[in-house]
């Protein structure tokens, strides 16, 4: 019992931070700004205002949900395949959300349907469309095969891959800088549109992950051993797999494929606080989400009046932070790693 | 008569793991299943907990067909200890045996206290109480062996399914494991499928032997009709001797060198 206080100590002080981290992040930029700026109702003018409330707020949200969905997701996807490589990209719905892009900046289109962009609108046709292949292939028999599946997705995400760069070849510069650019992931909001469509993608997502907490569980000691303790695990993985790519899907056609978030933080967070899902999920969560708020602050401010994409930094920073982590843990704390 | 399997098939492509079996077992039951490797007798257990599923015939729970129990209800009634592996989890054992209660939760309900008591219960009567902060990966081949057992027997099982759970084990553990199963299956009043090479154990504890071969009951009986030094050979293709233990009424049964 000491045990589980001292789990949910740690969720309440990563919450906390997560809180933190998006109040504080916006103020920092270019241009520092003061609370007395952010919170001075009476002159609607005020470029300070509009800096934080319109750009910089936003943004740290969209950053956050994003990592937070990334981070989940991993975490998920993992726990189901029992592969600690396994990324969100893995499955190929990230491939399927950059060819859909790759084909919109290719052909040149330029339009907004209700709130959605073109190229969201796009990208996440792109990653419908992987997860009806993976879904199909998976459901050829009627029991599903999870090797199948993530072979498959590993399949159809060279594919497009190869099809991305075709287009590049035979699109223009711009277009290919473009597309380059966008697979590098950006998180560039004005006001809150997108963040209407992610923060119920990322709430869903948790909640999703923690009403399969105990089923998630089960899967890290073996599907066989699963079904005897009364799981129906093809059921579990047809909704948990629908239900997170979707999000993924979402996710990835409204800021791009973020690299490393997913495959490090549920990591990271399996060696602070342990495997158990009940309290694995959450701090995935917000350790995820707080992860890219902090890299997307840095990468608009380490070189101005510049911005290096996110993606870079996420690996730059991610990849010896966890190196770090996985010399300093202690023997035997994490059977995968 | 709790369980039957009749005339049960399961294929693997063209090969005929298990070829029309049938046999029933009464409430409070030992039974075990022996014969050689590859018979299909693991094949046969895991049939019963739906984990791979046959092709023709039944198998009758409580006088039900196995594919009208939802799982959860199936893993009210059937405990299962597979065999074992050098598969590491990242749980500690009171973890690992709590989440053998999966079948009582409901998503959104913790442990209960009933929960917490036929749990607390399991671990003292397998005498586990010493381990339940210990990592799984930290114990040894029998201790794990026990939790296994406990986890499964947290499932409040009528029938436990047991495949080789003493493989692997030196003589001491052995005895302690077969000890605790059958006080427990005893004291529980469990009918137990025991799936075993152990031949000497099988004469000793077990009410009837089933003995499978290429997925076919070669014999099926009363421990002393059956283990004859002339069925052995049938089964398992070698020849046997057998002692009477002096002192004690089951027989030892050494493989003839």
């Amino acid at each position: 019992m000491k045990n589980h206080s001292s789990k949910s100590i740690k969720i309440v002080f990563l919450l906390i931070f997560s809180v933190t981290v998006i109040m504080i992040t916006p103020l920092i930029g270019i241009k520092f700004l003061s609370l007395s700026d952010v919170f001075s109702f009476n002159e609607t003018a005020n470029r300070e205002h509009t800096i934080f409330w319109k750009m910089r707020l936003p943004r740290a949200l969209m950053a956050f949900s994003g990592g937070a969905v990334f981070a989940i997701s991993g975490m998920v996807f993992q726990a189901i395949f029992r592969n600690p490589l396994v990324s969100p990209f893995t499955l190929g719905i990230s491939a399927g959300a950059s060819l859909g892009a790759a084909i919109y900046i290719w052909l040149g289109f330029s339009f907004t349907i209700l709130t959605f962009s073109g190229i969201s609108i796009f990208s996440f046709s792109g990653a419908s469309f992987s997860i009806a292949i993976i879904w199909m292939l998976a459901n050829m028999k009627d029991k599903i095969a999870t090797t199948t599946m993530l072979l498959a997705g590993v399949a159809v995400s060279f594919s497009f891959a190869s099809l991305i760069m075709l287009i590049q070849y035979v699109s223009g510069i711009g277009e290919s800088v473009r597309i380059t650019r966008w697979l590098m992931g950006g998180l560039v909001v004005f006001g809150y549109d997108s963040i209407r469509s992610i923060v119920p993608l990322a709430t869903g997502g948790l909640l999703l992950t923690l009403f399969y907490r105990n089923e998630l569980n089960l899967f890290t000691v073996g599907e066989e051993l699963a079904i005897s303790r009364g799981m129906n695990t093809t059921l579990v993985i047809r909704v948990l797999f629908l239900g997170i790519s979707i999000m993924i899907g979402g996710t990835v056609s409204l800021c791009g494929p973020i690299a490393f978030i997913g495959i490090i933080s549920p990591h990271i967070c399996r060696l602070v606080i342990g495997h158990d899902h009940r309290y694995l999920a959450p701090a995935t969560f917000l350790f995820g989400g707080s992860f890219l708020t902090i890299c997307d602050t840095l990468a608009r401010t380490l070189c101005p009046p510049a911005e290096i994409p996110v993606g870079v930094i996420t690996s730059l920073l991610g990849g010896p932070f966890f190196l770090w982590i996985l010399i300093r843990r202690p023997p035997g704390s994490n059977h995968w790693i | 008569m709790i369980l039957e399997f009749s005339n049960f098939s399961f294929s693997c492509g063209d090969r005929k793991i298990l070829d029309t079996v049938s046999f029933t077992a009464e409430e409070g039951e030992y039974i075990c299943i022996t014969g050689p490797n590859g018979a299909g007798k693991s094949t046969l257990l895991k049939c019963l907990v739906k984990i791979i599923k046959g092709d023709e015939g039944n198998i009758f729970l409580f006088g039900k067909d196995i594919n009208d129990y939802p799982q959860k209800d199936l893993a009210r009634l059937l405990g299962y200890v597979p065999q074992s592996t050098d598969q590491t989890f990242p749980f500690n054992v009171y973890e690992f045996i709590s989440m053998g209660r999966y079948p009582y939760l409901n998503p959104f309900s913790r442990l209960t206290r009933r929960d917490i008591r036929v749990i607390d219960t399991i671990i003292e009567l397998t005498e586990l109480t010493a381990f339940t902060e210990r990592n799984l990966n930290s114990l040894s081949g029998g201790e794990r062996q026990r939790v296994y057992i406990a986890a499964s027997l947290v499932q409040e099982p009528r029938v436990l399914l047991l495949d080789e759970p003493k493989n692997h084990l030196d003589p001491r553990h052995c005895q302690e494991v077969q000890k605790t199963l059958s006080e427990i299956s005893s004291r529980l009043g469990i009918t137990t499928i025991h799936v075993t090479h152990d031949l000497s154990h099988i004469s000793r504890w077990s009410h009837k032997i089933i003995a499978l071969k290429s997925g076919v009951i070669l014999f099926e009986g009363k421990p002393d009709d059956i283990v004859t030094p002339l069925n052995l050979k049938k089964l398992f293709d070698t020849d046997f001797h057998t002692f009477k233990n002096p002192g004690e009424h089951h027989q030892i049964i050494v493989p003839f060198a």
